[in-house]
């Protein structure tokens, strides 16, 4: 509702990138316009960051919204992604990390792969599984049932990641 | 002489064509669906809106409060609802089932709710 004042207040920029082992980091903020959009201004200023990297740079790109329409009718989607993915795919080695969907989703639009993570709270349903987005009912029964999180491990030089899904608690 | 009898054929048949197009149109506009939505923190009324198949719709969306979305994915069909301002879109369902449509403008806590169904008919 503040487009993202109170965060900058304590964490700084909404988006950003860093550097880290070989790796090039861009954070893109595609959740607090209320419009779900990346806007002009922030894929003018993504179009220079990648100007200035080499072809074949390992690129990581966290968002908080899938960038492709993965289920428009939930609005799990933002408006503008098409226009970030054609960006981003002139770049080889490209990897979207998202979350907003609170479970494990795997996509690939050309050769970019889009990766979900479970959440460690507030688990939602699959797409198109019930007839209306809602939180998954909490079961005393199963408390960490679809929630989790994901170790990611690095291999830069054949810009490789791999994936592991890890619950809350090993049963 | 040839060429200006076909040049008036042609032009006759264009003339009657424009007419049955004329008389077509204005037979579809009667028995197009209007259906006005209003949107309102965080509800559509109504809910749920039933039409047929085949048949143009032309929706009235008008916000009670706040800017509001209006996003019907599955006829590509969306819009910023504002209040004071009557939206109009037209389409023509051409699928029956349910289809669901949402608020795309982030409204407030209860925004991930907001939605509603069009359900098309034969």
């Amino acid at each position: 509702m503040d487009r993202g004042e109170a965060y900058q207040e304590f964490f700084g920029d909404l988006h950003y990138t860093f550097d880290h082992n070989g790796v090039h980091f861009i954070t893109l903020d595609n959740v607090s316009d209320p419009t779900a959009s990346v806007g002009d201004k922030q894929l003018q200023w993504l179009q220079a960051d990648l100007k200035q990297l080499k072809k074949d740079a390992r690129i990581v790109v966290l968002t908080h919204r899938p960038l492709f329409d993965l289920a428009p009718d939930w609005d799990w989607a933002t408006r503008d992604g098409a226009a970030v993915i054609d960006t981003l795919l002139q770049h080889p080695n490209v990897t979207v990390l998202y979350g907003h969907i609170h479970q494990e989703h795997h996509h690939m639009t050309g050769h970019i792969a889009h990766h979900a993570a479970k959440s460690v709270m507030w688990a939602l349903p699959a797409p198109g599984s019930v007839p209306k987005k809602a939180q998954i009912p909490w079961d005393a029964a199963e408390p960490y049932k679809g929630l989790g999180f994901r170790n990611v491990q690095a291999d830069v030089a054949k810009a490789r990641y791999e994936i592991e899904e890890l619950p809350i608690v090993k049963g | 002489m040839k060429t200006l009898a076909t040049c008036a054929t042609l032009v006759t048949a264009l003339a009657v064509l424009l007419m049955v197009g004329r008389s077509m149109a204005s037979g579809m506009r009667a028995y197009e669906q209007v259906v006005r939505v209003s949107a309102s923190t965080f509800q559509f009324e109504p809910s749920e809106v039933k039409v047929k198949k085949g048949v143009p719709v032309t929706l009235e969306l008008v916000s009670e409060d706040r800017r509001h979305g209006f996003k019907l994915p599955d006829f590509h069909v969306r819009l910023d609802v504002k209040p004071g301002v009557v939206e109009k879109v037209r389409f023509v369902p051409d699928k029956v089932g349910k289809f669901t449509f949402i608020c795309d403008v982030f409204c407030g806590d209860g925004h991930e709710e907001m939605s509603g169904t069009l359900i098309v008919i034969e």
